[in-house]
């Protein structure tokens, strides 16, 4: 489970979160919405270890992982964790199979040849064909995404997080993202914290959701009761209305 | 940064490969424009050295005067510039591009320490190249000095290896090698550090390049004498 209690962080004299509270449970899909500008990839990166909390908790499976070093982190933290960057962030020299396989060769005592099994599993479980030797380059944007993602679960995490995984894609990319995200949940269990602005995918893909606005979180209510929320702001923002308070 | 990439020494073998590749990247690629560089500042040396020569001094003694010139000074500067040029650029531009595109993060995110992963197999890379570059910077640099002062003064081969003889000391050998390692560990640096502290999009990434090569520039240049004067006094 990860719980994140009071998160505080800001750049100068800017604060982006002001005492964020959530709890992800395990094996659910939890999103949270808002604005551009709230602060909600910086959240991630916050959990993540990225960047540093001003202030609060993160508590990862029963550790209080905030003043974790970026060892502790390397160790303890991120083997257990994915992340999907909102560009994808591929390394641009190395080939998909190459930018899927480093992590499996620096850190799990896996053969080569598990390893070439495991890239071309990976691919596959995010509905790419064997295009291991391409560079990113050569890949459209959807497929740059699938293979961010296939990146990321290569290594089998428990928890994974995506910084607005449909952002720039077509309604059909978005809707094989949003499957994929589903399909990783329950055939890997991976517990997803996923950032998106995307409401339609958001209520098709997360158990919960909640949504940040002025570094706090306003909201948080199951996926299926979306639309039957009380609270003014959050109306507003899903209805994508203009003035929003 | 730098205390952290020479820690990483100790997972020298988990990244063979990546030091390899620098090596031809750092090594291999920047043999010819050495090369070429060194040939015409061998060949210039000889014909200043040789046109400022009094008719009273014999013509051996250009030999002396190139060789110790091209050890001590002109081969680990210019191999020094040349690299903080094409090498610390080179590194400061790909990091840089890499920390504005997310690319570092990823690698952190990955449990991947960038340092250890991008800093330290071009450390250990230019570590070994630098040295061996200068190798062929010197040896063709005072070859196209003697070139250069036999159709300048006629001095033939024999009396430029006299002159050669009469002042060679073997410590100017390790001096030109020291420098050439210091060189090399400084382009690293500079062009890591300042690739890896870029912000702000591709302005960012073009004034981390501009920075790397001024400052490694400016601290071979600062560097060569410190050495020189420490080493005179050592030795």
């Amino acid at each position: 489970m990860l719980s994140v209690k009071n998160l505080e962080k800001s750049f100068g004299s800017r604060k982006i979160l002001n005492g964020v509270s959530l709890d992800v449970s395990e094996g659910e899909i939890f999103s949270v919405i808002g604005m551009s500008g709230t602060g909600k990839s910086v959240l991630l990166k916050t959990i993540i270890g990225l960047l540093t909390a001003d202030g609060g908790r993160i508590i990862l499976d029963g550790t209080d992982i905030t003043d974790f070093s970026e060892q502790q982190y390397n160790k303890q933290v991120r083997p257990n964790m994915g992340m999907v960057f909102q560009e994808g962030a591929l390394w641009d020299s190395m080939t998909v199979g190459q930018n899927i396989d480093l992590a499996l060769k620096l850190h799990k005592h896996l053969s080569e040849k598990e390893r070439s099994v495991r890239i071309k599993e990976s691919l596959k479980m995010v509905g790419l064909p064997p295009i291991e030797n391409d560079y990113p380059e050569e890949l459209s944007g959807g497929m740059m995404k699938r293979v961010a993602i296939a990146r990321a679960v290569a290594t089998r995490p428990k928890y994974l997080l995506y910084d607005e995984p449909t952002t720039g894609l077509d309604p059909v990319l978005t809707n094989i993202i949003n499957q994929l995200i589903l399909k990783l949940n329950r055939e890997l269990g991976t517990t997803s914290l996923v950032i998106s602005h995307d409401i339609k995918s958001v209520e098709k893909t997360s158990d919960r959701v909640a949504m940040l606005h002025r570094g706090k979180i306003v909201l948080t209510c199951k996926a299926k009761e979306l639309w039957q929320q009380e609270d003014e702001t959050f109306n507003q923002f899903i209805r994508g209305e203009v003035n929003l308070k | 940064m730098a205390a952290e990439a020479f820690w990483a020494f100790r997972k020298i073998l988990k990244y063979l490969q990546q030091i390899i590749d620098q090596f031809i990247y750092i090594g291999r690629r920047s043999l010819a424009i050495v090369v070429v560089t060194s040939i015409f500042i061998g060949m210039a040396l000889g014909v200043q050295i040789g046109t400022q020569m009094s008719s009273s001094t014999p013509a051996w003694v250009e030999g002396g005067l190139i060789l110790r010139s091209i050890l001590l000074e002109m081969g680990p500067i210019i191999i020094g510039l040349i690299l903080s040029g094409r090498v610390a650029s080179g590194i400061a531009s790909e990091l840089g591009a890499m920390k504005v595109t997310e690319q570092i993060d990823a690698l952190r995110v990955l449990a991947i320490d960038p340092v250890e992963f991008l800093v330290m197999p071009r450390l250990v890379a230019a570590m070994i190249a630098v040295p061996v570059l200068l190798v062929f910077a010197d040896t063709t640099g005072i070859f196209a000095g003697y070139i250069s002062s036999h159709f300048t003064i006629h001095l033939t081969w024999e009396g430029f290896v006299k002159g050669m003889r009469h002042v060679f000391n073997q410590r100017d050998v390790y001096t030109s090698l020291i420098k050439a390692l210091i060189f090399g560990i400084v382009i690293i640096i500079f062009g890591s550090f300042f690739g890896l502290n870029s912000k702000r999009g591709a302005k960012g990434v073009g004034r981390a390049t501009t920075l790397a090569v001024v400052w490694s520039s400016v601290e071979i240049l600062a560097l060569d004498y410190i050495i020189s004067a420490v080493l005179f006094f050592v030795w």
